[in-house]
Order: C-alpha cells, then structure tokens, then sequence
C-alpha cells in the first residue's frame, strides 16, 4: 500500500514532438508492460510494497501525547518517536545501548554514568546533550505520572560535559534496565508548554509526526526524520501507518490481501486461517502479557475472603486455556516466566470442591436460595475474553454464581466505572492485561496491589501494609541480592494468592500477523505489542 | 345481448386465482410462525443439549447427526441455541409490537376522535418522535439503556409506536366524522362505547396489517441491534447476537452464523408474507397484483 504521492506527469512545454502514432503505440506497450508488471509482483496489495508500514489495531492508540505522562497504547507509536538510553534485550536479557552507547556503575550500584552518542538531535535540530537528558529524566520524575516511580530511587542528575551524565541514587537500583522502561524512560526535548507535545514529536527518534486523527481510519501517519542518527540506508520504510480496524475479520482481510503490514491482535481462528497462506507470516511467542480478573475487595459480596477465595477456586483454569485456542497459556504465577521473580506456584486455585464448601458457608451456592450476583467487566473488542467469559459463566452456573459479563470500551466505560467514588458502583471483576512498564517484576505488584490514595491500577483496591512494606524493599534487592528479591517475590505472591485478589486467567501467547516483505522483526515482551520499524526492511 | 361477460364477473374471474393463492399463503405463513411459537414454547423439550452447556471437547464441529446444526467455539450445540433464541428475538418484536399497539392506538385513536387542540397535541409529540431517524434513536436509547431484551424492547417501543398512532389517527378522524357516529352520538351513547364499538373495529383492518408486517421489521432492527452488541448479552442464546459472535469464524466454520441467520430470514418473510395475505384478505381497497 503506498501513501506515497505518484510521480508528477513529465510538464507538457518540455515533451518531445513525435508522430501521433508511434508515440500512441509506446503509450499502449508502456500501459501493458506496466499492468504486467503489476501482474507478476505478487498481486498482493494492489498498491504493491513499498516504504510505507502499515500497523494494524483493534482500535485507536493514542489517548497522550506527552512522552512523560504515557502509560498506554500510544506506547506503540511513541515509541518510533522518542528513544530512551537502553533498550532491554529479552532475548539475551541484557541491556543494549541507544542514545547511550556505555556506561558504568559503581560497586554498591548507587552511582551509574552513560555516555551518550555522539552526533544525536532531536527532531527540532538541537544535538541531545547530557543537560538533555537531566531535564527530560528531571522532568518525567516531577511530573510523577505514568510509570515514573521507576526513577524514585535517583537522588540527582548531574551532567559530566556533553556527552556524559551521572545518576546518583538513594539506593542500589539497575538504572541500565530501569533506563530501558517502556514508560516514563524517554529522552525528549523539554517544552514549556505542554500542549506542544501534542501530535507532535519533540524526540530523537527515526520518525516525527505527520498526522494525527483521532477517530479517523489512519489514526496517526509517522514520517521519517531525516537527520536520524541510524541512517537510512537500505529498504527501511520510511512511513508508517497506524490503522485503526475494529473488526478482526477485516484486519485478517487486509493481512491476506497485503494491505496491512503488522497485526498484533487478531483472534485465534483467524490466525488460523491465516497460517500457509502465500505473502503472509504467522509468528508466535510466549509473553510477559498477563490476563488477570481483579476482584473488588471493597464491595459486597467479594469483600468477604470466604467468597473471594470461592470464586477463585470456583474456575477450571485449564478449561479457560483451551477455550482461547493458543492464545493465552496457563498462568503459574503473578510474574511471568523469563522475569526475575517468576516463582511457578503449584499451589495456584482451583479447587472446586473447596469452592462449594466456601460458598456454603459463606452463605451461597446450590441449596442455599441465594445466587451470588457478579458483574465482570472487561475491554470491548477483546474476542478472547469474551469467549473466556461465556465460559466463566458457564463453569460458575452450577455453582449458584451467576455472572454478568459486559465488554466495555476501555477509556470511556470500564475505566470511569472502575473509578467511581462510591465503591458500590463499580464492577465486582475487573478484567484487563498487565504487561510490566520496565523489564523488572515490580510494577506486577507495585502497581496493581500496593495501597494507592487514588485508585490508578490497583482495581482491587487492596491494602496490605506488610505487603506494601515488602514491595518497597524488592526494588533495591533486585540491584543487591537477586536471590534474596525471588524469595521475597515469593513471599509478596502467597500473600496476594492467600487474600485471593486475582484471577489469573492466564498469559498471553503473542500471535503476529506480518506481512511475508517485513525482514528483521524481533517481537520483544519487553515492549507489549511495539513494533520499532526503523530496525525493520522490506524486500 | 352480449356474449361477452360483464365486467364485474371478468374481475371476479381473473381474481380469483390469486384470492386462492392468497388464502394459501395465509394459511402457510400463519401456519410457519405458529411452528415457530411451539418451537420457541417447547424449546426445553426439543433441544438436544442446554443451551448453555459448554463441551471443550467438541468445539467447532460441522453439522452431524450428533449436532444437526453443528457446535461452536466453545461446544455449545448450535440447533439448541437457535431454538432457544426463538425465545428472545420473536418475543421482542412481538412485545414491541403489542405495546407499540397499545399506545400508538390509544393515542392515535384520542387525536382521532376528539380532533381540535388534543389533536395537534398528539400528533406534534408524535412528530417530535417522527423526526429522529428511528434506527438512530433505538441506537441511541439501546446505548442509555442497560443493553439487555428489556432496554431493546423499551428502546423499540418508543421509536415504533407513532406510526401506529398516526395510521390509528387518520381511520379514526375519517371514521368519526361520518353519519352513523353521528347517530351514535344523537342516540346518546358514550365516548367509550362509540370509540369501542364504532371507531376502533373499523380502523383495525388497516392496524392489523400493519402489525403484522412490523413484527417481522422489528425482528430485524432488533437482530440489527443484538449484532452490535446492544441486545441480549452474551452467553445468551440470541440470533443477533449468535451472528456477530460467529464473524471471525464465517470463513472456516460457516454453520455458526448461517442458522441463526437463517433463522431470522424465515421468521421476518413469514411475517411479511402474511402481512400481505393478510392485507389481501382484509382490506377491501387493496386488490392484489395478478
């Protein structure tokens, strides 16, 4: 697909006078060469391939633009237009350099120098400086949104010239990976007014910001920036598209006709159809993506532990995986394998014998008259949810559970409902993904369980302050004695399995879509469902 | 004399061809949607599985002698679930219908009747209705409302019963102002009486056609509707909603959105077929295409 303009028609002043004739039958060859030719280049998209990338999603993507205040989808685009100073191999699970090209840690992991590399601007022109860097970093951590909890351990940011910078923390922390985050970790150029980051790119990324429509079919239009430190050379492409297509049929359509180059969501049978299929590559990998159902603590009748427990041991979790045809792989833990902490709990709910005998006491199930009402909530357009909901409720039926299970769209229904003032009001199960915002374990707790004065991600709205005590202390164990942090970790996931806060529906299974022209992806689980173009070709 | 039979007798003779075709399509169509009824009333006796009933062990399976209509993604009997959707999807349109009849009778048959300034009342609320795009205002109310068989039922109601109250309006104004309600009124009889016994029994030939009809129209809106999600909610067994479930799976397991499909293609022609079998029998001013 090209949204590339044609080439202009040769001006008429300048063509060459020729006989009527001749120059009408090399008009005629011309036409049936060219329609040939399009013949044989694959007959796949209709435009053909050329330098523009086409990602396809569910729905919109951006809701922030601020590089510093990001903590959602955007993180897709974003991320192809602001860099951070590492980014996190989950491959070889090693930090590699990006707009740092080294840096070094003393001994008791507190102070961390990065040099930077040489010869980076920012799209406005301005060359990224070390006083850059500390006025980005400075400002992300004043403005404590997204996930910029992630720098609380840096004390001061004091810039060595140009070209270095030295982090001093309070505590021992691995700032290379901390450096790597998803969220919150980029390097931008700093702006008096906020506004300004509005589709807008004030990064030092390979692409800026063409277009943005919100709503609109091509969501936002990257365009490629040409004084990038990485160059151009070879087939990059230099456009990419971000496309809005809420049915998933339609995104298989466009995947097999060739008009889009990258769909990351589509549902199990469509992969399926997918698979074999000329001009188009079906990828696999196991994630850090987990699916999980936050059960509401504060209101009746999941406050009371007896039904929370009952209810999570109420659920055949394997039924759940097969029902999601690939999609999804059984949870054995809050953190996923291949991160730090991932402890396989043999002991994860299940038990629907001990869920019966729960309920009875508690006061429900089969014989007791009264039906345990639940409303599970969960994003709209998310065919394997749903489908794991109509299977929920069927597995709870017998039970004396019955529940409602409603799609909602993310930001303009489940989110406000999750935040209502009067816990009454809002959902019972909170349903949603939880990707980590840096290649640490942390924000699996941090975020979705430990005490918040405002509710951002802890939907179950839990406090615990021996865990909060405990979340609190990993972060530096992590820098200091890795072994001692996966013991705690352990102790933080009986705790949170014993209160029977969370549903662990299982781990998503990531399931690209790519176009058979796509050369050099790498699907990392550090960065949920981005694509970095620039390291990508076509043929 | 002529030979030639008069014409009367030549309309009667070329007619009557089609009355009889008429009399049979009224009795097949009347026939069809009563099986649909018992099929919807016997549904827990008839199904072969509970419509419910998930079996991960036979999921996606083709049309078998074990699953007449095959199974879905999750194993549920397919032929169990468009039985049982008989019981959400008819009765809405027929709930919609009634009620719709109901009120728009009720209040076309006032503006009828009394004329003057509750007339124009009436029927300027009626045109407020009117003027919203009805498909838009049930998808607007469908939104407000909780989405479930009762927010559809109401969301329709309210975006069908004008037009019954404005054709209820029109038989009753002509109705009234004729000489044997006048005599009623001479004779002394009462607005109920007369409105009962005079003015409705001779506007309800036109209503009943119309009603007819309109069931098979508000089972489509109402599918319509369920497909986008606005209607009964999963796992519910509703056709609307069994089609939009089954979009991903149309290319490679086409029997989960073909019968329910089927299934209200049937139930909506046979309705508008004995709208217009019935309109052939009951209406004296409609001759029906030879």
């Amino acid at each position: 697909m090209s949204l590339r303009p044609l080439p202009a028609a040769r001006p008429a002043h300048r063509r060459p006078r020729a006989r009527p004739w001749p120059y009408a039958a090399a008009v005629a060859v011309a036409a049936v060469v060219s329609l040939l030719a399009a013949g044989c280049s694959g007959g796949s998209g209709g435009a053909g391939r050329d330098d523009t990338f086409v990602y396809l999603s569910s729905r919109g993507l951006v809701t922030e633009w601020d590089p510093a205040r990001s903590y959602s989808d955007e993180v897709v685009v974003l991320s192809n237009v602001y860099e951070t100073l590492t980014r996190y191999d989950a491959g070889t699970g090693r930090t590699e350099g990006v707009l740092a090209t080294g840096w070094t840690s003393s001994e008791d992991r507190r102070t961390w120098t990065f040099t930077l590399r040489d010869g980076v601007r920012f799209h406005s022109g301005r060359p990224l400086t070390a006083e850059a860097v500390k006025a980005a970093v400075e400002r992300t951590m004043r403005l404590k949104a997204s996930a910029s909890y992630v720098w609380d351990p840096v004390d001061r940011i004091v810039p060595l010239g140009t070209r270095r910078v030295r982090f001093e923390l309070s505590r021992p922390a691995p700032l290379d990976v901390i450096a790597s985050a998803t969220y919150a970790a980029y390097i931008y150029e700093v702006r008096k007014n906020a506004g300004d980051y509005r589709a807008d790119g004030w990064g030092t990324g390979p692409y800026t910001v063409a277009s943005w429509r919100p709503g609109g079919e091509n969501e936002v239009e990257l365009t490629a920036f040409e004084d990038y430190w990485g160059g151009w050379r070879g087939d990059r492409y230099r456009e990419v598209v971000y496309r809005a297509v809420p049915q998933s049929s339609t995104a298989a359509q466009l995947m097999s006709s060739g008009e889009g180059d990258y769909a990351g969501g589509l549902p199990p049978q469509l992969i399926d159809t997918l698979r074999g299929r000329p001009g188009v590559t079906v990828r696999e990998r196991p994630s850090w993506q987990t699916l999980i159902g936050l059960l509401n603590t504060r209101k009746a009748p999941l406050d009371d532990l007896r039904v929370r427990r009952a209810v999570v041991n109420a659920l055949d979790y394997e039924q759940l995986v097969t029902a999601s045809r690939g999609a999804l792989v059984r949870s054995d833990g809050i953190i996923p394998k291949g991160l730090l902490g991932y402890t396989a709990d043999p002991d994860l709910p299940g038990d629907r014998a001990l869920a019966r005998k729960l309920l009875a006491q508690a006061g429900y199930g089969p014989g007791s008259g009264r039906t345990l009402d639940l409303e599970m909530t969960y994003p709209a357009g998310d065919d394997t949810i749903r489908t794991l909901g109509d299977l929920m409720t069927a597995q709870l039926r017998p039970l004396g559970v019955d529940l409602r299970v409603k799609g909602l769209e993310w930001s303009s229904a489940q989110w406000p409902l999750a935040k209502r003032k009067d816990p009454d009001e809002r959902q019972d199960v909170f349903v949603m993904y939880w990707w980590p915002d840096d290649p640490e374990s942390l924000s699996y707790y941090r975020n979705v369980f430990r005490t918040e004065k405002e509710i951002s991600y802890n939907l179950a709205y839990y406090s615990n302050p021996r865990l909060d005590r405990l979340i609190d202390r990993v972060g530096a164990l992590t820098a200091t004695d890795p072994d001692r942090a996966v013991r705690t970790y352990r102790t933080m996931q009986d705790i949170v399995v014993d209160d029977a806060l969370v549903l662990f529906l299982g781990t998503t299974v990531y399931q690209r879509v790519l176009n058979s022209d796509v050369e050099g992806f790498t699907d990392n689980p550090a960065y949920a469902n981005v694509v970095f173009v620039h390291d990508l070709t076509h043929r | 004399m002529t030979a030639s039979p008069s014409l009367p007798l030549l309309l009667r003779v070329r007619r009557a061809p089609g009355a009889l075709r008429g009399r049979w399509t009224l009795v097949l169509t009347a026939g069809g949607l009563v099986l649909v009824a018992a099929l919807a009333l016997l549904a827990p006796v008839l199904a072969p599985y509970p419509p419910l009933a998930t079996d991960l062990a036979r999921t996606l399976r083709p049309p078998s002698s074990a699953h007449w209509f095959g199974t879905d993604e999750l194993g549920r009997d397919v032929l169990s679930r468009v039985l049982y959707g008989a019981r959400t999807g008819p009765v809405v349109a027929v709930t919609v219908v009634g009620v719709s009849l109901l009120v728009g009778t009720a209040t076309g048959l006032a503006a009828g009747y009394c004329g003057g300034w509750t007339d124009e009342a009436l029927m300027r609320l009626t045109d407020v209705f009117l003027a919203v795009p009805a498909l838009l205002l049930a998808l607007a109310l469908t939104t407000v409302l909780a989405p479930g068989p009762a927010g559809l039922t109401v969301a329709l109601v309210v975006t069908w019963w004008p037009w019954y109250a404005r054709l209820v309006r029109g038989e009753a104004a002509s109705v009234t102002g004729r000489a044997y309600i006048e005599a009623c009124r001479t004779l002394g009889l009462g607005h109920r009486r007369i409105l009962l016994r005079h003015v409705l029994p001779n506007a309800s030939t036109p209503l009943l056609v119309q009603a007819s009809t309109d069931v098979g129209g508000v089972l489509l809106v109402a599918s319509g509707l369920s497909f986008l999600g606005l209607g009964p909610q999963p796992p519910a067994p509703d056709w609307g909603l069994m089609v939009e479930e089954s979009q991903n799976y149309f290319t490679t397991h086409w029997w989960l959105g073909t019968f329910p499909g089927l299934a209200i293609m049937v139930v909506a022609a046979l309705c508008f077929l004995l709208g217009d079998a019935l309109r052939d029998r009951l209406d004296p001013r409609h001759t029906p295409r030879i």
